[in-house]
């Protein structure tokens, strides 16, 4: 009984090592293969301006943008896995995003989460793709899972494409193909929209009142560098005048209400305040302190995301949050997507893709997004016309 | 027992200890900023302690009967979520509150059968519970927020009102730690569940149905945390599916800064309050200096190292103390046989 279990044991083993020499790299044409003279062809979507989306300003046909001229119903329907870190209310709007243009695309999503577990991340990403039938992978990790995850996928060779934090190693060389947005430019364009449009809202008061307080979680690297963007242009804009960095111990309204309430009560001789919040939760608990304290008339609140704000607007809500920096999940899922369908087709590899921002030391393609300021009035155009622009009618 | 015993012996109380520390660190906040102690920065401090001090008071029953309840945060959140989509319906706030609340206790009576009927550990069970909660809110949420009572004057955004200078969800707060200090110290329940926490097989013998108890003590938690997700939505007038901050975490912190003992068999409800209110002025007071978030959570760390130490030492002395007067007319009776 004992040899027949140690021959079906060694059969097994046999057969595993040859299905993991299947899996290999060596034999995955989509990672490997060399770019194709298109995929040099220069690009300016990288620094799109304020009223178009990235993809739709390219002369035409460029590879991993919307434009590239590609027809999805010709080849046969893909597998795309969108594996998020941890469900939030933009992993939600993303997900959304990425099942309507699988409308449009010819590909079926399938999506899961590791529920905030860096273990369970890593194993999931393993099991999907020892399961083998996904085409490409949309994922979103924290940086510190970054290099493991990009010696994951390069084993296994298939395609993929992270949104938004930046994978880079801990040299800050990207390793996976990433669609970031420009965090320290989110602090800078909230900020800058703040100081060009207080007058609007408190008329002509004595500008030296203002101090600026920053609601920040100084644990997430990417949420600390808005802090750090807003800080240097209120800084710039208002030398001299006092700045609070208010830390929350977790990007939670309800941390947010106690930090604003404590900064705020703490500090009554100061008149005005700007308050940049660096995440929509932070900036609905900011909001809320604001109100309790009666003095919404002389704070103005901006926050950067498209999934709470909006729906407050929805409602009929006018307050001291007048704007927030917005990436919709639109441009995040739809530019991912391009760079995934041309790494998959095997016209771009991770390296070759958005060749115009390939920075040296890095591995893998990067496109950092930057976006602009939506507010009550533009909000619906704003998040509407990228839907259109990556072919989704809202 | 006369009033000077009496009141000596409140002196000598763990609640007095922790009441000293409480007002030493509102002192300390004080003494760096004159505005800490203001009506408006006091009330910031209450607002923000009435979800954890709802929480807490479920906790601490949950502790005192030995038991724990670690899907609190999340039913607090599966609540919001409910009562946020069943006013969105056009369902009155009045009723979509009750209604929200039987939910709530239900989902209690689910981790109470869990535990007392299947005897799963509890801590494993109520985890479990939060995990199919999770998923619950985010199938019915797309992980998005649901705003609710947006619009101005909405009634139902009553947990962002104050009464006189009280917010509305501290009276909550302050009201069910009055209430149910009367029932744990005055009520024939009450001493059940210490009796229940403290030994067991004593209840037992006593007569006392220990399933029964604890099953009364997770139905109340999960009560509890629904309202404490109820007053949260209407005070942020969105439901949150997910929230980052460990309302549970918090209020094991307050409960056990309150001198409510981890194994089951003593508390009190003035001990949670007093927890409560520590937790969170001395958070407040450390936002107020921007202090950074990771010397924030480190400073929380040995708050709660010094509050159980304190809590320790002066166990031990009291402990001490009760020995030196058991062994005196020991002695003595000794010396009177010989």
């Amino acid at each position: 009984m004992k040899k027949i279990l140690a021959i079906l044991l060694v059969l097994a083993m046999v057969f595993s090592l040859v299905a993991c020499a299947n899996n290999g790299p060596a034999d995955d044409g989509s990672t490997n293969e060399q770019p194709t003279a298109n995929e040099t062809q220069p690009t300016d979507n990288n620094g799109q301006d304020e009223t178009t989306p990235p993809a739709t300003t390219p002369g035409g046909g460029t590879i991993g943008f919307v434009t590239d001229d590609v027809d999805h119903w010709a080849r046969e329907e893909l597998h795309i896995i969108y594996f998020n870190f941890n469900p939030t209310g933009i992993t939600g709007q993303i997900t959304l995003a990425l099942e309507q243009l699988s409308e449009v695309y010819n590909f079926r999503l399938t999506q899961q989460t590791a529920n905030n577990d860096s273990d369970a991340f890593i194993n999931g990403l393993q099991t999907i793709l020892i399961a083998g039938d996904a085409d490409g992978l949309i994922v979103d990790i924290t940086e510190e899972l970054a290099t493991r995850s990009a010696d994951i996928l390069r084993e296994f060779g298939i395609p993929a494409v992270c949104i938004f934090n930046a994978a880079v190693d801990f040299d800050g060389n990207m390793v996976i193909p990433s669609v970031n947005s420009d965090q320290f430019g989110n602090g800078v364009t909230q900020l800058t929209y703040l100081a060009d449009h207080y007058r609007d809202f408190w008329g002509d008061m004595d500008s030296s009142e203002i101090a600026l307080i920053v609601v920040d979680h100084s644990l997430n690297l990417n949420l600390h560098e808005r802090y750090r963007g807003a800080r240097a242009t209120f800084e710039d804009r208002f030398p001299g005048q006092p700045v609070f960095h208010g830390d929350t111990l977790a990007t939670s309204s309800e941390d947010a209400f106690s930090t604003v309430t404590s900064l705020i009560t703490a500090n009554p001789q100061i008149q005005y305040w700007f308050i940049v919040a660096t995440l929509e939760d932070l900036g609905l608990g900011a909001t809320r302190a604001v109100e309790a304290l009666g003095i919404e008339d002389r704070v103005l609140i901006t926050s950067s995301g498209t999934s709470i704000l909006p729906v407050q607007w929805d409602e009929g809500w006018e307050g001291p949050w007048i704007a927030n920096y917005a990436v919709p999940a639109f441009l995040f899922a739809g530019t991912a997507l391009f760079g995934l369908f041309a790494m998959i087709d095997g016209r771009a590899t991770m390296e070759t893709l958005w060749p115009d921002t390939f920075l040296p030391g890095d591995r893998a393609a990067r496109f950092t997004l930057s976006a602009h300021m939506m507010t009550r009035e533009t909000y619906q155009d704003h998040i509407a016309g990228f839907m259109r622009a990556f072919g989704v009618e809202p | 027992m006369n009033f000077q015993q009496s009141l000596k012996r409140r002196l000598k109380s763990k609640e007095s200890l922790l009441f000293l520390i409480t007002l030493l660190i509102a002192l300390a906040f004080f003494i760096n900023n004159r505005n800490f102690l203001r009506i408006d920065s006091l009330q910031g401090i209450m607002q923000t302690m009435s979800i954890t001090g709802i929480m807490a008071v479920g906790m601490s029953y949950l502790f005192i009967g030995g038991g724990i309840d670690l899907s609190m945060t999340f039913v607090s959140l599966f609540s919001g979520v409910i009562c946020a989509m069943m006013i969105r319906s056009g369902i009155p706030w009045g009723i979509a509150v009750v209604l929200t609340l039987l939910i709530g206790a239900g989902i209690g009576a689910i981790n109470a059968f869990f535990v007392t009927k299947i005897k799963i550990m509890a801590f494993i069970s109520t985890i479990a519970m939060s995990m199919v909660l999770q998923g619950v809110n985010l199938i019915l949420t797309n992980a998005q927020d649901i705003a609710v009572a947006v619009a101005d004057g909405h009634t139902f955004a009553w947990g962002s009102r104050t009464i006189w200078v009280f917010p509305v969800p501290f009276v909550i707060m302050t009201l069910l730690i009055v209430i149910y200090g009367v029932i744990l110290t005055k009520t024939q329940f009450g001493r059940n569940v210490y009796l229940v926490g403290g030994n067991e097989y004593a209840a037992r013998l006593a007569g006392v149905n220990p399933l029964k108890v604890r099953a009364i003590l997770y139905i109340n938690a999960a009560f509890l945390s629904a309202m404490a997700g109820i007053v949260f939505t209407s005070r942020m007038r969105s439901a949150a599916p997910s929230t980052a901050a460990d309302w549970q975490m918090n209020a094991i912190t307050a409960s056990i800064l309150g001198g409510v003992a981890f194994g089951g068999g003593s508390g009190s409800m003035l001990g949670c309050f007093i927890g409560i209110a520590m937790l969170n002025i001395f958070n407040a007071g450390l936002s107020s200096i921007a202090l950074a978030a990771h010397w924030t959570t480190m400073a929380q760390g040995a708050l709660l190292l010094i509050a159980l130490a304190a809590d320790f030492v002066n166990e031990r002395s009291r402990q001490k103390a009760l020995r030196v007067k058991a062994e005196v007319p020991s002695k003595v009776t000794a010396k009177e046989g010989a």
